[in-house]
């Protein structure tokens, strides 16, 4: 997958054959090579649906569904962008159309909000990862993710998913584009907007 | 370029997608404005932090559960695996499956008289549960409950029900059906107004003739005892029943019929109806008496007659007696089911006609 921090090209085309052959196997019906898939892009599809849902067990059902349709999608994959940026394409738009949902159901959301404003730190402290880091420098670090998180939550859905996808996955612009089905200028504007309305959200913070 | 400018090119900067002139530009503004440096600097941090967000993953064997998930059979494969079971297991489970949908289907439909309404005659009678639903409803208040009948009741076409609904007569009914909560088999007709005499609103489509039976004159036998006898009475008939059983928790079934002989001879006549019930390919029913007692110069009994030859019963029921009752509709099934009553026309009976 694109991004920012570029990958090695040699590397990036050979994961993309990797991935081609794999879909065909898949779509064949071939579980081994769906599993596989499944392994190599987990992680990304449920960061993405965390970041974008801030709730684990959501996300982990979301994921779960995003891969389902794609799996039953494979057919239809037209192989004109890379398998991940479909895949990233089916799992933004559903996690949109879930977040959407959920606005018509405020109460929910509202509880999930109130659980993490009680001093419920929610999942983001599961993973205090680094773990040659001090253990102070893991707490800071943790409550920084936290914060962000939270700050993340509070933007819509379309500044946080574009936020999500180019500073959190290091998508390209042009792949974002492709997800989001936007033009090179809005992608770039729209990103721009993000950013600095999350700079002025954490503001208060530093 | 201003500090409008400079922090609408912040984006670009980030991620090089100025030209040299540009960022050289932006650079320069940067240097001398402190407070464009400032907000450049949180800009940078807040994306850094965005960087920093740790990857997450589900928990272990996500990518087991989701192909477990992918691998369940669909429906349309289970079938074809079924299909394909050793004929020895599958004809003893299919058979099973068979009987048992059988059996249940049956006793569904004998149990439900509404179901058996709408099997046999389909489309002219409307299944009782309105009439059930508003009965609980109404108050224990017969009048009332009469005079609230027809508002918000579904418009039966023709039935009987229509009929008795616009019958007025509630006020003489309600002194005796409020006295009496007991409402059981085998009871005797006490008082006798002729069915003639009751207003009645409009004659019933019914062959069996116009449904007026003098409801308030009669108290109706209770159930018999075997479920299959009894099916669904007709409106009418279930009507009344429930207009009189108002103040009890639950309505009980009632025959198709309840009619009442008085004759000279009872003896004699119940000999000529048992006689012509055999003839006529009817039958008698051995159903208990139950409620009160039943005087001993009077006898009831439980008849099952073709529909075809219920007005032939009704010809010799006349011959041998006044009869009251045969106005009631018949419904439309095979057989119908009336109560008899037979008691002596004098209190010295033992004459024959």
């Amino acid at each position: 997958m694109g991004g920012e921090p570029s990958p090695d090209p040699q590397a990036h085309a050979v994961r993309q054959d990797d991935d081609l052959a794999a879909v065909e196997k898949a779509s064949a019906g071939d579980g081994d090579a769906f599993e596989t898939l499944v392994r190599r892009y987990q992680a990304r599809v449920f960061t993405l649906a965390y970041r974008m849902l801030g709730d684990r067990a959501e996300a982990e059902d979301m994921t779960q569904e995003i891969f389902l349709k794609a799996f039953r999608a494979l057919k239809r994959f037209e192989k004109r962008s890379t398998f991940a940026t479909w895949l990233y394409s089916i799992a933004t738009n559903h996690c949109l159309n879930q977040l959407e949902s959920r606005r018509r159901r405020p109460r929910l959301q509202e509880l999930n909000r109130s659980a993490r404003k009680d001093g419920n730190p929610g999942p983001l402290l599961d993973h205090v990862a680094d773990p040659t880091a001090g253990a102070d420098q893991a707490v800071e670090r943790a409550e920084l993710q936290r914060l962000v998180q939270e700050q993340l939550l509070g933007l819509t859905p379309e500044h946080r998913s574009i936020l999500v996808l180019r500073d959190i996955q290091g998508l390209a612009y042009e792949e974002i584009g492709e997800i989001l089905r936007l033009e090179p200028g809005t992608v770039r504007s729209r990103l721009h907007r993000a950013r600095m309305e999350l700079k002025e959200r954490l503001k208060p913070y530093r | 370029m201003d500090c409008h400018d400079a922090t609408a090119r912040f984006s670009d900067l980030r991620d090089g997608r100025l030209s040299g002139v540009e960022s050289a530009e932006l650079e320069g503004h940067l240097t001398i404005c402190p407070a464009c440096r400032t907000e450049w600097a949180h800009f940078q941090e807040t994306i850094e932090a965005l960087r920093g967000m740790t990857p997450v993953a589900p928990s272990p064997g996500f990518a087991a559960r989701v192909r477990a998930q992918i691998e369940a059979p669909p429906w349309h494969r289970r079938l074809a695996r079924w299909l394909f079971i050793p004929w020895q297991v599958k004809v003893p489970l299919a058979a099973a499956a068979l009987v048992l949908l059988a059996v249940g289907t049956v006793s569904i439909y004998r149990r439900t008289p509404e179901m058996r309404q709408v099997v046999e005659r389909p489309g002219t009678k409307q299944a009782p549960v309105p009439i059930e639903a508003e009965r609980r409803k109404a108050p224990p208040n017969l009048t009332l409950a009469y005079k609230r009948a027809p508002e918000g009741k579904p418009k039966r076409q023709a039935t009987p029900l229509t009929d008795s609904l616009q019958r007025p007569p509630a006020d003489e009914v309600a002194p005796q059906a409020k006295g009496r909560r007991d409402v059981s088999v085998g009871a005797k007709v006490s008082t006798q107004r002729p069915p003639e005499e009751l207003p009645r609103a409009a004659p019933s489509p019914s062959p069996a003739g116009p449904p007026a039976v003098g409801r308030e004159a009669l108290q109706f036998p209770s159930p018999p005892a075997q479920p299959e006898a009894k099916p669904a009475a007709p409106l009418e008939a279930e009507e009344t029943a429930r207009s009189l059983s108002l103040l009890e928790p639950a309505p009980t079934p009632q025959p198709f019929r309840i009619m009442t002989l008085r004759t000279w001879d009872v003896a004699g006549a119940e000999k000529r109806i048992r006689e012509w019930i055999e003839q006529a390919g009817g039958r008698l029913l051995d159903l208990p008496a139950g409620g009160e007692s039943v005087p001993s110069d009077q006898r009831t009994l439980s008849l099952l007659v073709p529909v075809q030859a219920v007005a032939r019963l009704d010809a010799l029921l006349a011959e041998l007696g006044q009869l009251f009752g045969k106005e009631q509709e018949v419904p439309p099934f095979r057989e119908a089911l009336i109560s008899l009553t037979i008691s002596p026309k004098s209190p010295s009976p033992a004459k024959s006609e």
